[in-house]
């Protein structure tokens, strides 16, 4: 039998700044993204006063003077670090192990023996071992949930972070460390009964409350309902959720291959030398096709490079090979944005008179495309918990960039431009703002920390 | 510094990344050079300053020392601290502390039967003052005036 386990980092971004600057422990703190419009986490503390989830900043901005909130800008470099930190950690605790977002990872067991990874006699053991290590060598809390399938894991991960935080009525020997395996039928009916079904990874906002309309209300009733039901009543992914609630693995550890560091689309132009007009059409080609990469892959990008360069192997020619790389705003896997992105870097970087024998476009910083998962709540309206093999893929706005290209060569460039893309034409006005984010405590020699002595 | 999920002994140095993927083929590094520069690839290993300070890179963090108040302890201001956060802490070793909400290096030392932080002019806090151990200083850093 497989057993599965969901290690998540509680509250990530906010356990990431309060590792550096312990004074925001116990204190209401919300990280902002998106230009700090949007709150994009919360501590537990910013829970209590409310503040929700993707929530605009300008609504709870009044909590600062009232309740000693704290709002600080995303810090993506630091919490990428943390991240991958998390993850060595976890690869010892388990044979197999898959990075799912920037604060969870499964792991996976061939057998019901923890002993086969370590001193461990029970999975319970394995988890609260796994848990302190990670508190204890960098500094982050977090929750770990054991079972027969992911989404059971993921469950059990909830019930464990829950009932850490006294939430849901759980009991309180679940806190911090919950094996769905170790527990008795009876018990495990008593969790379903105690949960709704909205808490169940897979099943969005919509979905619950057209199975609430239906009578199904926690996932006792859900694991209860009958299937050929559900299948007519609802789609595929409830039905493949259900299997999963009863303990049948519908999703395996390696469902979603290793994601690429970087993506890469390039070409030569042989003797043909193009004008910048072409060079546009084909830097936008290459940002699409690359872009289209990074969403088949379940990533988004957090910049973008952009290069042309001279052939050397035309020695008479003038040389000319410059690159730029620009920061997105967020990090996307949005065609209009990333193309836009690239075509003002090429604009940047092209000087006329030059016989450019290349051009190419990567994408880099990549990073699972759930990090900026609440903001693409906000924006597309999709469910926060879908899993992977679910997700709908990121919208593509390709037939809109190519009318818009047609636009513009027909009444002239510029004719047409994404108001969605708030672009100006000076560079100042794409520069991110991020008025409150921490240094790079571990990415820059120039922002660690300092300590007193 | 890189993140390795081997925490002991020598690590081989990385390849540089090469990404192979397209049609075209692009040595990352060689952007920053720009693309008309070539670089070598067959760089020699020599000797590596992460495997003779770093033991364990992924509870590892480095740090900036402000202050003299342990010279005696061989700490100067603006010195680079290595601290592991994987070490059990024991008196005699030099530790960041957190105090009052703020990192702090100070020397752990052992007053009684109880821990407590000093610096050179002797105890400052004992351990029913509230203190906690982020992690421990394995090495400090300096750069020499050229």
């Amino acid at each position: 039998m497989t057993c599965f386990a969901l290690c998540d980092v509680n509250n990530m971004y906010v356990s990431c700044e309060r590792v550096f600057q312990p004074r925001l422990n116990g204190q209401p703190v919300v990280t902002l993204s998106s230009n700090d419009g949007v709150a994009v986490a919360r501590s537990n503390e910013a829970k209590a006063l409310g503040v929700k989830m993707a929530q605009p900043f300008f609504e709870i901005r009044h909590l600062e003077r009232e309740a000693g909130l704290i709002a600080m800008s995303a810090n993506f470099e630091l919490y990428t670090d943390m991240s991958r930190r998390m993850v060595s950690i976890a690869r010892k605790f388990a044979p197999r192990c898959q990075q799912y977002s920037v604060d969870e990872v499964f792991l996976s067991y061939d057998g019901a023996d923890p002993s086969a990874v370590g001193p461990y006699s029970t999975f319970t053991d394995l988890g609260h071992a796994l848990r302190s290590r990670m508190l204890r060598w960098i500094g982050l809390p977090s929750s770990v949930g054991f079972a027969s399938t992911k989404t059971l894991a993921k469950l059990a991960n909830h019930i464990a972070k829950s009932a850490d935080r006294g939430l849901g009525g759980y009991p309180r020997h679940l806190a911090q460390v919950c094996d769905f395996n170790a527990l008795s039928a009876r018990e495990l009916e008593a969790l379903f009964a105690a949960t709704p079904v909205n808490d169940v990874w897979g099943i969005g906002r919509k979905i619950s409350a057209k199975l609430n309309e239906a009578g199904i209300s926690t996932v006792s009733d859900l694991v209860h309902a009958d299937s050929a039901t559900l299948r007519k009543r609802f789609n595929v992914v409830v039905e493949k959720t259900v299997r999963e609630l009863r303990g049948i693995s519908c999703l395996d550890i390696e469902d979603v291959p290793a994601a690429k560091q970087q993506i890469m689309v390039s070409r030569s132009f042989g003797s043909a030398v193009p004008d910048l007009p072409s060079l546009v059409s084909a830097v936008s080609e290459f940002a699409s096709r690359a872009t289209e990469k990074a969403r088949a892959q379940g990533s988004a990008a957090g910049a973008v490079t952009v290069f042309v360069m001279t052939s050397p192997f035309r020695a008479q020619d003038r040389q000319h090979s410059p690159s730029t790389t620009l920061q997105l705003v967020r990090p996307t896997n949005d065609t209009t944005q990333i193309v836009t992105t690239a075509v003002r870097g090429l604009r940047e970087i092209y000087r006329s008179g030059h016989r450019y024998a290349k051009c190419g476009v990567m994408l880099i910083d990549l990073r699972p495309q759930e990090l900026s998962q609440g903001e693409l709540d906000l924006f597309g309206g999709g469910d926060e918990l879908e899993p992977p093999a679910h997700r709908e893929p990121a919208r593509d706005r390709t037939r809109l960039m190519t009318a818009m290209d047609a636009l513009n060569r027909r009444f002239g460039r510029g004719s047409v431009t994404l108001a969605s893309s708030g672009l100006g034409t000076e560079r100042g006005s794409w520069a991110t703002r991020q008025e409150r984010k921490s240094p790079a405590y571990t990415n820059s020699w120039e922002e660690i920390p300092v300590v007193r002595a | 510094m890189p993140i390795d999920d081997e925490s002991n002994g020598p690590r081989p140095l990385r390849r540089r990344q090469r990404n192979s993927d397209d049609e075209g083929l692009l040595d990352t590094h060689a952007l920053a050079a720009g693309f008309g520069a070539a670089i070598d690839e067959a760089s020699t290993a020599g000797i590596s300053l992460d495997e003779l300070l770093i033991s364990n890179p992924v509870s590892t963090f480095m740090m900036r020392c402000q202050g003299d108040a342990l010279r005696r302890a061989g700490l100067v201001s603006g010195d680079v601290l290595i601290v592991d956060r994987s070490i059990t802490s024991q008196a005699g070793q030099v530790v960041i502390a957190v105090v009052d909400g703020e990192l702090v290096v100070r020397l752990l030392a052992r007053e009684g039967g109880a821990l407590a932080l000093a610096s050179d002019a002797g105890i400052e806090h004992r351990g029913d003052e509230g203190f906690e151990i982020w992690g421990v200083v394995t090495a400090s850093i300096r750069k020499m005036p050229t």
